[in-house]
């Protein structure tokens, strides 16, 4: 830390600090008066979360930009204070801009809290601590990936690529369990907690609204933590052993533009891949990905050259996505999609299904017909409806559901089936009309989720064996009235 | 006392100082020529720890210039253009300099004056001149013990380069005071400078005392009644040979007594001496290692 330095920031950014002064009161005096009740409290502390949360993303790059500029170089650099010290003290005030009006607005809502209902608002000091060390963690990470750059728009995309990137792994591994492990919907929370300002938001406003209950704080808490030492090691190698002749250069540092541009490209590649293979439309989003790679290569070099190495890492990716997406399919999913447990222990079914009168699968309209009479106008004004039911099963090897788990596995094998034995396009056949969600315990305790659709819904037969189990409902939309299947339909029916 | 060992700064691939040496004595003005792009700006920011050389070491005092931040209080740089932020005024900058260093208040409102500038004035308004007049302003309030001044006289009117001139006059009434200008107006240089150094190949070979240096080149304007060849002259440490009909311009290195006692006894039908100036000993120099293209 250097007094010095601390003293020059404050006095260099006191319009600064008024104006964030101002704007947080402003947000206050504004939530106070527009809300009502407890709903001004949410609302002040909402509006301090946004406004203060923004400005993680601001004072680093406010405070550090002297490094992306050679003549700011050549007069902060020469300065008596230790590169280090140097560093310590912005980062210590740029978390001040951050941390000071976010404390003093939840301090000034309890205590309005204490005021109009004499009570003391422990929840949300509680709320405070792991907002705060949020707000330290994004600052710090920020202004480390702000530093990776040699310019000061260069630093300012390598800050949101770094930010958005928990987004792009969660999109490439979602899209590769949806399309390649058809069936298998693994918890990808991870890429959630990996993302500290969406944790940060969800939390932050999650807090505000339920006052702490059912949230656990721990994985925020760790991941501000782990924000703010990778952070502060990345601000360090990258301020205090920084070779000042980087400003104003290309930001050709190993973790900026050329790591940023090969994860954001691959991603999208593989994306792409996973969810279309090879087919004309892929071809067109291959061909525009292969344009915002060149146009972040004339970003980053500021000029445009397709070389042969770019050429041939975006063919060996391509190449390498679509080798994996075509054995997956011819595998089955590596072997996964079928393999999954047939008498689960513990099974909750979600499902629901689009039907049709002029469509392929119209067994239940023919049922209708049978039971209302072909002449009856009732007959004409029903056209599309939905069918859907919810049931969970606590133990499914107990006696009398095993004709309905046959149900719900035959489904589930044809719509693997057709994912994997069609065309590798399954996605854009519009006519896919059902959906089952399950989530089931395994026979070895493991909790795996599953999502299909299938083009073919459950028939009738089927639905009044669910029935028997849990309610089938079907709504028309001619009326919007919801019937149970078995009451509309009575098993004595002829179908 | 400044001194500079085996100095190595590379830019990627290029190397741009390459084992450079130099000692600049305490209370020298010291002239920094060089080509474009020789690396005088290079130099001057590795000498006050903007840039981290590849090897070697600048002292300044006993301490290592960019691993000793105490050292830097007494070196001040005013780069070829100087940092202004955005709505800044010589007062916002003020607060800045008065932070790091013991800015003297008086010097600084009588330079304030000197220069006729307006302290709450936004400097964007300011012309190049003025801007480059406000650095000054505070490299001359503030007295640094080691002044770097690169390109200074740029873009000065020739009243405010005499006014300047005077203050580091002024300023180095103290001795212990030490500047190194880079400049490539030598004229303006020569007026305030006792010690030189040409970098050229990112090193400093040609070096030394101003006058000493102009004193052993001589220029002489020659006449023959017979007709001589520039190997004619093959004996002399000749740096420049021109001949135009039957008068010769020599540039000769070496002592001057006996370099023209050794003309005269080729008889010449004239012989003049001509004093060098600093300039053209620089593209003497120069020429003489053809770092010029021809």
């Amino acid at each position: 830390m250097s007094k010095k330095y601390f003293d020059y920031l404050l006095k260099s950014q006191k319009h600064s600090i008024i104006f964030l002064t101002v704007i947080n009161a402003i947000g206050l005096a504004v939530s106070f008066s527009a809300f009502n009740g407890n709903n001004r409290l949410e609302a002040a502390l909402g509006c301090s979360l946004i406004i203060n949360m923004l400005l993680t993303f601001i004072s680093g790059p406010v405070l550090f930009r002297m490094v992306d500029d050679r003549k700011a170089v050549d007069t902060y650099f020469p300065v008596c204070v230790k590169r280090r010290d140097m560093l310590n003290t912005i980062l210590l005030f740029a978390i001040m801009l951050a941390v000071i009006p976010f404390i003093a607005d939840v301090s000034i809502t309890a205590f309005m809290q204490v005021c109009w209902k004499h009570k003391f608002a422990f929840d949300y000091l509680r709320f405070m601590l792991p907002v705060t060390l949020a707000l330290i963690g994004l600052t710090v990470f920020n202004s480390c990936t702000f530093l990776l750059a040699n310019s000061v728009f260069d630093g300012i995309v390598a800050m949101l690529a770094y930010t958005c990137m928990p987004f792009i792994f969660y999109a490439v591994t979602g899209t590769f369990f949806e399309e390649c492990i058809y069936g298998y919907s693994p918890d990808l929370s991870i890429f959630a907690y990996m993302s500290l300002a969406y944790n940060t938001m969800s939390n932050g406003f999650l807090s505000i609204v339920l006052l702490n209950e059912g949230i656990s704080y721990l994985p925020w808490i760790i991941g501000a933590v782990l924000y703010t030492v990778i952070g502060y090691y990345g601000a360090y190698r990258n301020f205090v052993n920084r070779k000042n002749e980087r400003a104003e250069s290309i930001s050709d540092e190993l973790l900026s533009y050329p790591a940023l541009i090969t994860i954001y490209s691959a991603c999208l590649i593989l994306t792409v891949a996973f969810a279309s293979g090879l087919n004309e439309l892929s071809f067109i989003l291959y061909f525009l990905i292969f344009i915002a790679y060149t146009v972040a290569n004339f970003v980053y070099k500021r000029k445009i050259r397709i070389q042969l190495k770019s050429v041939l890492f975006f063919v060996g990716m391509i190449a390498l996505a679509t080798i994996l997406t075509h054995v997956a399919y011819k595998t089955n999913g590596f072997g996964i999609s079928y393999t999954y447990d047939h008498h689960p222990s513990n099974v909750s079914v979600s499902y629901s299904s689009e039907v049709d009168r002029y469509g392929e699968f119209k067994d239940i309209f023919d049922a209708i017909k049978e039971k209302e009479g072909s002449s009856s106008p009732y007959i004409s004004e029903i056209e599309y409806g939905t069918i859907n039911f919810e049931l969970t099963i606590r133990d499914t090897k107990r006696d009398g559901y095993d004709q309905m788990m046959e149900v719900i596995n035959r489904f589930r094998d044809s719509s693997i089936a057709q994912h994997y034995e069609g065309t590798l396009q399954p996605k854009y056949d519009y006519f896919q009309t059902s959906w089952m969600s399950l989530t089931e315990i395994t026979a070895t305790r493991h909790s795996r989720n599953s999502h299909y659709s299938c083009y073919q819904p459950l028939s009738l037969n089927d639905l009044l064996v669910i029935d028997r189990y849990c309610p089938v409902y079907i709504k028309f939309y001619s009326d919007m009235k919801s019937f149970r299947i078995s009451d509309y339909l009575p098993s004595d029916i002829n179908i | 006392m400044l001194e500079i060992r085996n100095l190595r700064k590379n830019f990627r691939s290029k190397e741009v100082l390459r084992d450079l040496n130099l000692t600049v004595a305490e209370g020298s003005v010291f002239g920094l020529v060089g080509i474009n792009g020789a690396g005088k700006s290079t130099l001057l920011r590795c000498i006050c720890g903007v840039y981290q050389p590849e090897s070697g070491q600048v002292i300044f005092n006993d301490k290592d210039t960019y691993y000793d931040e105490e050292i830097r209080k007494d070196i001040f740089f005013v780069s070829d253009d100087g940092y202004f932020p955005h709505n800044s005024t010589i007062s916002s900058i003020k607060c800045f300099y008065e932070t790091f260093y013991d800015l003297d208040e008086d010097l600084y409102r009588k330079y304030l004056r000197t220069f006729n500038l307006s302290e709450n004035a936004q400097i964007n308004t300011f012309s190049k001149g003025m801007k480059r007049q406000t650095s000054l302003l505070f490299a001359l309030a503030i007295r640094p013990r080691l002044l770097l001044l690169d390109e200074c006289f740029d873009g000065l009117d020739p009243l405010v380069r005499l006014t300047f001139k005077k203050a580091l006059v002024d300023l180095l009434e103290d001795k212990s005071i030490t500047v190194i200008i880079s400049s490539h107006n030598l004229k303006e240089l020569e007026d305030i400078c006792d010690s030189f150094g040409i970098l050229d190949n990112g090193q400093i070979n040609t070096y030394g005392d101003l006058l000493q240096s102009k004193e052993n080149i001589t220029k002489y304007q020659l006449a023959f009644h017979e007709d001589h060849e520039k190997e004619d002259f093959s004996s002399f440490n000749l740096m420049n040979f021109k001949k135009e009909g039957k008068v010769y311009t020599l540039v000769i290195k070496g002592d001057k007594e006996e370099t023209t006692r050794q003309l005269e006894e080729m008889k010449p039908i004239l012989l003049n001496e001509l004093p060098v100036s600093f300039e053209e000993l620089f593209i003497y120099e120069v020429e003489s290692r053809g770092l010029l293209n021809e």
